[in-house]
């Protein structure tokens, strides 16, 4: 019972250990280690994924990720990480937007700002 | 609460005893007679409604006992509260087994407590529900299945396909090496190959662009590093054989290999990134095959911020 149990979350293993139970048995109990840390684990990979994202984008319109986050509160714009990335990959017009919004605020939207800054 | 009729057409309830485990162990392991006791009186444990509901249906086979047992207090109910049979007790059986389309063996050889060799999920009826429509008396019929939807773009993670990471739709970009701090020139690079410039960046997939940088001969150091800079190199497998060569000696010989050197340490180790290697072009001279792929110029990128970046595009 438990054996085919074992056996069928070990499908796709690696060499013995899909096919014996002594060595999947092993594997399996680690997956489900792994499984269950990496439950936790996924949502800060996730928030750390969105957050590269948004920087990405924002460094597109001039803007760094610290500026945008902390110019977005400032405003009170409760728009979470996983949306502003979202926004950032499939509505660039929208992020930018954002962008502009915060660069006004921060007054870097002027292009001789820019310079000014060198 | 699910309940199974037996040989008799009488309704049982499946409340859960006690000795829950016992009940599948006696199942499949009769000879244990151990086992049976412990549950007797929780098999025969029959609400008074559904009591008064067999009375009301046809005429019981001969030589059969109405098992219509009231819950008497030794009945052990485990789980079950008053609402719960109440709930119960509203919804009678009506009907025989047949009219009912329940399962029920008509004749086996075993009786008594085993009579009745069901699976504990078998003969369910959808009971008439009598007034109460709580979503747990109330059997809903399976609505047809919707016509399928375009997938949900906001409710599911975004993961890139392989089109989106096609080589088609690669962006080509060329520095111009001339000059240029040879560290600072190797982040610019390594950050478009990777594809951390476009929000569209994911770790596991390839999403940056190609990157060509011509004339690496004359790509620039700081400092004393192209005398004291020196590069490492153990080919044969054995000791005693390696070489160390400078940062001018290895421009003499091969000037790509400073450059493809630089960007490949920025890159990620493994399968990856051996793959986004590939996309750097390095040429010594001013001359490149990809003219066809018309590059964009981000020489002036190099160790600019952001906000200079963008004032540079507009």
């Amino acid at each position: 019972m438990n054996k085919d149990k074992i056996l069928k979350l070990a499908k796709g293993f690696r060499g013995r250990s899909k096919n014996c139970i002594r060595v999947a048995r092993e594997r399996v109990e680690k997956s489900l280690q792994y499984a269950f840390r990496d439950r936790k684990a996924k949502k800060r990979d996730m928030r750390a994924l969105w957050i590269q994202q948004i920087n990405a984008g924002a460094r597109q319109y001039g803007v760094k990720y610290s500026s945008l986050i902390s110019g977005l509160a400032a405003q009170n714009v409760g728009l979470n990480r996983k949306m502003l990335s979202e926004l950032a990959r499939t509505e660039p017009l929208s992020f930018k937007a954002l962008v502009d919004q915060v660069a006004h605020m921060r007054g870097l939207s002027a292009p001789h700002a820019g310079a000014a800054l060198k | 609460i699910p309940y199974f009729e037996d040989l008799n057409g009488a309704a049982h309830m499946h409340v859960q005893g006690r000795h829950e485990g016992n009940k599948r162990r006696a199942w499949r392991q009769p000879w244990r007679s151990g086992l049976r006791s412990r549950f007797r009186s929780t098999t025969s444990a029959v609400v008074g409604g559904l009591g008064e509901a067999l009375h009301g249906r046809s005429a019981p086979r001969a030589g059969s006992t109405s098992h219509n047992f009231l819950v008497t207090s030794h009945s052990r109910v485990v789980g079950g509260t008053s609402r719960r049979m109440s709930m119960v007790a509203t919804s009678p059986l009506v009907g025989t087994a047949a009219q009912r389309g329940v399962w029920a063996p008509q004749a086996t050889k075993h009786s008594g407590f085993f009579g009745a060799r069901l699976p504990s999920h078998a003969a369910r009826a959808p009971r008439a529900s009598s007034g109460t429509a709580s979503p747990l008396t109330t059997c809903v019929a399976a609505t047809p299945s919707a016509p399928p939807q375009a997938r949900d773009r906001w409710n599911i993670t975004y993961y890139p396909k392989g089109a989106d990471a096609a080589a088609l739709q690669k962006q080509w970009y060329i520095i111009d090496a001339e000059g240029q701090t040879l560290g600072r020139l190797a982040t610019l690079a390594a950050t478009h190959i990777r594809g951390k410039n476009s929000p569209a960046y994911s770790p596991s997939m390839d999403m940056g662009g190609y990157v060509i940088v011509i004339n690496a001969e004359k790509v620039a150091v700081t400092g004393r590093k192209e005398t004291d800079k020196t590069y490492f190199r153990h080919a044969v497998g054995r000791p005693g054989s390696w070489t160390v060569e400078t940062l001018r000696d290895l421009r003499k010989r091969i000037p790509e290999r400073i450059l493809e050197k630089a960007i490949r340490g920025m890159l990620p180790k493994g399968k990856l990134g051996n793959h986004l290697f590939r996309h750097l072009k390095v040429y010594k001279g001013a001359s490149h095959p990809h003219v066809a792929q018309t590059p964009t110029d981000i020489t002036r990128h190099i160790n600019l911020r952001p906000s200079e970046v963008a004032a540079l595009k507009e």
